[in-house]
């Protein structure tokens, strides 16, 4: 049958580890190590092995504190708690599109290349208007560089014309990730200073806050 | 006729009874233990010594800036300097510890330097001398 050891499992700082460490090495290790001076080798280790409880005691309470919706931090975590209460949050989404953007730029007179000087740059926001019944309004996500090329935001290059067996027009093609919704600004005055000031915005189906700025340009978060 | 009394650890009495550990840890076992308060004394020493200030976890003033002053150049007045650190730091640490000599020296042809110390434990009869080389 396994000896039954005596060890206390609520001292979980750094102190308490060490000398619960040491009270462990005098009970049961008396003939193995008496040496329980700072600048001892042992102590060295025990204060280690303290020092890895500390830690992870750390992790343990801050796992349980996650389990609780009062002290939870993690936003995620706040969530799936909310969700196990029953809370449906209405969240107001929008719908969105990959769109494909293409741009027709000359040859270059000299090795038949694409002339990226032609390339241009749509800014992120712009507005894209659908041909289709409703000529929905769409936002671009991003911005659109023709000049730019990289695996994850890649240029695609073709020969559109040939003028005597060489390329005299090149179509660069780019994807870019589009949402519909329009951007709208609104103007609230304050006269006086106020904590925590709460604004109600006038109209419907708002997405979010992009930014807010005064009217010296600074930002308010 | 009046004579000196000399105290000895009780654990020195006991062959049995291991004090503390030996460093480095390189036994079969990985921890050798030591028996004798003189030798595990040495062994706090060296580990004194070779811990830098700001090394222990919780304890920033444990160990010495030795192995940082063991790199620069060597004159009389960087040898006066170790010997200050040294005294102070075992005035802390090792108060019963009484250091007779200490003496700093490079072997540049062999990338080496060495520091030696001689000392003797307050009420014992207890004297031993520690010797570390770095190598550069």
């Amino acid at each position: 049958m396994a000896e039954t050891r005596d060890i206390k499992y609520i001292n979980r700082n750094f102190d308490d580890f060490r000398s619960q460490l040491i009270e462990y090495a005098k009970s049961y290790f008396p003939d193995s190590y008496n040496d329980f001076s700072p600048t001892s080798p042992g102590m060295m280790l025990i204060e280690m092995a303290a020092y890895v409880g500390d830690v992870l005691s750390f992790y343990q309470d801050n796992q349980l504190q996650e389990t609780f919706l009062q002290h939870a931090k993690n936003p995620s975590n706040l969530y799936s708690l909310a969700y196990m209460m029953g809370y449906r949050p209405k969240a107001t989404t929008v719908a969105e599109t990959i769109l494909e953007v293409t741009q027709t730029v000359d040859a270059t007179g000299v090795d038949n290349k694409p002339d990226f000087d032609q390339a241009l740059v749509i800014s992120e926001n712009s507005t894209v208007k659908s041909t289709a019944q409703g000529q929905t309004t769409y936002l671009l996500s991003d911005k659109v560089d023709f000049n730019f090329s990289s695996s994850y935001d890649p240029t695609e290059i073709t020969v559109k014309t040939l003028a005597g067996g060489v390329p005299s027009e090149f179509m660069l093609k780019k994807k870019v990730h589009a949402f519909c919704g329009k951007i709208k600004t609104t103007t609230e005055s304050f006269t006086t200073s106020e904590k925590f000031a709460t604004l109600t915005i006038d109209d419907d189906n708002i997405v979010g806050v992009l930014d807010v700025t005064d009217s010296d340009g600074n930002i308010w978060y | 006729m009046a004579f000196e009394v000399r105290k000895i650890n009780p654990l020195d009495l006991q062959p049995r009874k291991a004090v503390g550990l030996n460093i480095p840890f390189r036994s079969k076992d990985v921890f050798s233990s030591n028996y004798q308060t003189k030798e595990a004394i040495k062994n706090n020493l060296i580990n004194f010594f070779l811990t830098g200030r700001g090394e222990r976890y919780l304890n920033p003033m444990f160990g010495t800036r030795l192995r940082n002053m063991l790199f620069e150049n060597i004159n009389e007045q960087k040898v006066q300097e170790i010997e200050m650190i040294v005294r102070d730091a075992l005035n802390i640490y090792f108060p019963r510890i009484e250091p007779d000599e200490i003496k700093t020296g490079s072997d540049p042809d062999n990338n080496l330097v060495t520091f030696y110390m001689s000392y003797s434990i307050a009420d014992t009869n207890i004297e031993d001398e520690l010797l570390i080389n770095i190598a550069t």
